[in-house]
């Protein structure tokens, strides 16, 4: 096991060995045929006040391990420790008024801004309900706050009686926002809270969550798809393949100098809004395998451009090649991968030269 | 270079309970042959209604193709075109064309392939019913497709369903059965939007590949700058039913002329450059029952002057070859341009 703890020690949160397993039953007694590895075997940890992004394509875990994280499903197997003021607790020992108690801390952010909002439910009543849940202040006490809130993300408090279908995608995203703020939370786990919105609205999203997090000092678990977004908001990176996460360094040293082959591969794959530097992608071969019965060895060796024969075998460890860079992959090391700005400067070099060839 | 589709002030609106929507309103471009028009937007924009206005798919009532409008298809080429908006949709002409000449894919390829057939089946009834062909004909033909296509295994895959196959292979078979009837144009819904990014890679790979085998043109409606980028040869950008910029992939990237073009480009993050604070566009997109009497990008754009309120320019040329529809361009001196450069540089 690698030794993906926290060496600065200011860690809010650290996973060891997470697991979650689906069972898919069959037949008149519903027997257990086979298990769903939705995430296996997944170790992390998140600094106070970053922003650690997680990536990957859809079925590879990273959603599941927002909402085992939250005990909003059941885990199957690990550790979870949050490091809060009264000392480290572990996640997935507490129940009861303890896990209450605990869920102040920790809140999410959902992708669909249409189906997390309930549409009988007034804006007011949205943002105010996890303060009854909790019973904090009193009813005019929590309207203040509420307002407070509505304005923190920059809506206009006067909504407050107002329903979630008078608002547009955007601003229900930011009630969304509001909702997870209500508690003042540690942890929130932002699951795909951009990409349901236009490019326009977008942006504005992010800035807003940019902000959030300076003001209130929050700390994110952004899980998405959109690379450059993730790129943009996150100090570090965690790159998810099949349950497992493959690759986690600092937001630069990914982009830079990948050293698992599925993040080279994933990082080339973005279309850049550039028409002058088209260039030459990794094309994978193939689906993701089915978590049902992943492939021998290292699994993402059916796709993977250089595997061998050891990748059919062997299981490669998750290790940190220096800086905290880890990667789990053979020949991490032997291997040159590229990164999309290598592949930018080649083509520049390549442009540059036929520009000059025809000029001469 | 020689037209194939020429849409000239394409009208489409819609007459519901709570007033009229004018989904496309105004829209002039032109599609070569062999080439790829890409129209980008964001939701509401009308650049699904310009398709499905072009394929015939409006559901009438309550959509309507507001007289005056002209979708121009020149058939073979130095002949008279045929406007699309004079056939009946369910008449035999237009149907001897959709499907056959004109072919779409969309953007959901878990809903838009029947679940109870299959997919041999489905690509087979495009062949047979617009060619001269029999059944086993069909089927050898479909097997060909899937080959085209890239899927593995075709003489087995032709016999499965759609819930056997991921989500990138069911877009390979709806590009199958699109250019089952080899036609001149394509029409692609946000073909990849629904797939991952590496899927995504593969399938815009794919229809490059086959842009060249089978010399057709695309139509690549997407709200991704990103896809734009990588697959077309000119580019219109939508905004409230109306095109607010019209050029060549190179001028728009390179030198973005309408300020939502260029609040587009600088709300996106970038891959390689530094990481900054991202520029959004403020506000958000007005009410289509109650669009803004003069410019529709006025309220939320950053240049906007007293005319912008008043009346919404004409698209025209602002340099050589590059269309805008903005008063920055129009009929105002030079002062207003240099300020424009000056504020975007």
């Amino acid at each position: 096991m690698a030794n993906t703890t926290n060496a600065n020690g200011n860690a809010l949160l650290e996973v060891k060995g997470l697991k979650k397993y689906f069972p898919v039953r069959k037949g008149v007694l519903r027997r257990v045929v086979a298990q769903v590895k939705a995430v296996d075997d997944v170790s992390f940890y998140i600094e106070k006040g970053e922003t650690l992004g997680m990536v990957g394509e859809s079925g590879c875990g990273k959603t599941t391990v927002g909402r085992t994280l939250l005990r909003l499903l059941e885990p199957t197997a690990g550790e979870v420790t949050l490091h809060t003021q009264q000392g480290p607790v572990d996640l997935f020992k507490v129940n009861g008024r303890d896990l209450k108690a605990l869920r102040k801390e920790l809140q999410i952010i959902f992708q669909d801004p249409y189906s997390s909002l309930n549409p009988r439910m007034t804006v007011g009543d949205i943002v105010g309900e996890p303060l009854v849940i909790h019973r904090i202040g009193t009813p005019k006490d929590r309207e203040g706050r509420v307002a407070e809130l509505l304005e923190a993300v920059g809506l206009n408090p006067q909504y407050i009686k107002r329903y979630p279908h008078e608002f547009s995608g955007g601003q229900r995203q930011r009630i969304g926002i509001a909702r997870a703020l209500a508690l003042d939370p540690q942890l929130v786990v932002c699951d795909e809270p951009v990409s349901a919105l236009d490019v326009s609205i977008q942006a504005q999203v992010i800035n807003l969550l940019e902000d959030l997090q300076k003001e209130y000092g929050l700390t994110f678990l952004f899980i998405a798809h959109d690379l450059s977004v993730v790129r943009h908001i996150s100090k570090r990176v965690a790159v998810m393949y099949l349950g497992k996460v493959v690759e986690m360094a600092n937001t630069e040293a990914l982009f830079q100098k990948p050293l698992h082959p599925y993040s080279e591969a994933l990082l080339s794959a973005v279309p850049v809004p550039n028409p002058e530097y088209q260039m030459e992608r990794i094309i994978l071969e193939g689906d993701v395998p089915s978590p049902v019965n992943p492939p021998s060895g290292c699994y993402f060796h059916p796709r993977c451009p250089y595997a061998k024969e050891k990748c059919r075998t062997e299981a490669p460890v998750f290790k940190d090649y220096g800086n905290r860079h880890f990667s789990a992959c053979h020949f991490t090391g032997e291997l040159n991968l590229k990164s999309v700005r290598d592949i930018e400067q080649e083509r520049e070099a390549s442009l540059a030269q036929s520009e000059a060839g025809t000029s001469s | 270079m020689s037209k194939l589709i020429e849409v000239k002030n394409l009208r489409t609106s819609f007459y519901t309970e709570d007033g009229v929507v004018k989904a496309v309103d105004g829209v002039d471009f032109t599609v070569d042959r062999q080439k790829t028009l890409g129209i980008v937007g964001e939701s509401g924009c009308g650049k699904s209604i310009t398709s499905l206005s072009i394929m015939g798919l409006i559901p009438v009532p309550p959509g309507r193709i507001e007289p005056g409008s002209q979708i121009l298809y020149y058939r073979e080429e130095g002949q008279e075109p045929i406007d699309l908006t004079t056939l009946d949709p369910k008449g035999k002409p237009y149907r001897s064309i959709r499907g056959n000449e004109i072919a779409m894919i969309f953007q959901e390829p878990m809903t838009s392939l029947n679940p109870v057939y299959t997919i041999g089946n489905q690509i087979m009834e495009a062949i047979i019913l617009h060619q001269k062909v029999n059944k086993k004909e069909a089927k050898e033909r479909a097997i060909a497709m899937l080959n085209a296509v890239g899927i593995p295994l075709p003489e087995q895959r032709v016999d499965e369903y759609p819930h056997q196959l991921s989500g990138g292979m069911r877009q390979r078979v709806m590009i199958a059965m699109a250019l089952s009837c080899n036609p001149t144009l394509l029409v692609a819904d946000e073909p990849t939007t629904a797939l991952d990014v590496t899927i995504q890679a593969q399938i815009l790979e794919l229809m490059k590949g086959l842009q060249d085998k089978f010399q057709m043109s695309i139509l690549m409606i997407t709200h991704n700058l990103g896809v734009v980028a990588e697959t077309a040869d000119d580019v219109v950008v939508m905004y409230l039913g109306k095109v607010v910029e019209y050029t060549d992939v190179h001028s728009l990237f390179r030198d973005p002329l309408h300020p939502y073009t260029q609040g587009l480009l600088e709300s996106i993050p970038s891959m390689t450059g530094t990481r900054k604070r991202l520029i959004p566009i403020k506000g958000m997109v007005p009410d289509p029952f109650n669009i803004p009497a003069g410019c529709p990008f006025e309220p939320r754009c950053p240049h906007a002057m007293e005319v912008c309120r008043q009346k919404m320019p004409p698209l025209a040329e602002a340099k050589s070859g590059h269309k805008t529809a903005c008063w920055l361009y129009e009929g105002h001196g030079a002062g207003e341009k240099t300020e424009l450069a000056a504020a975007a540089a």
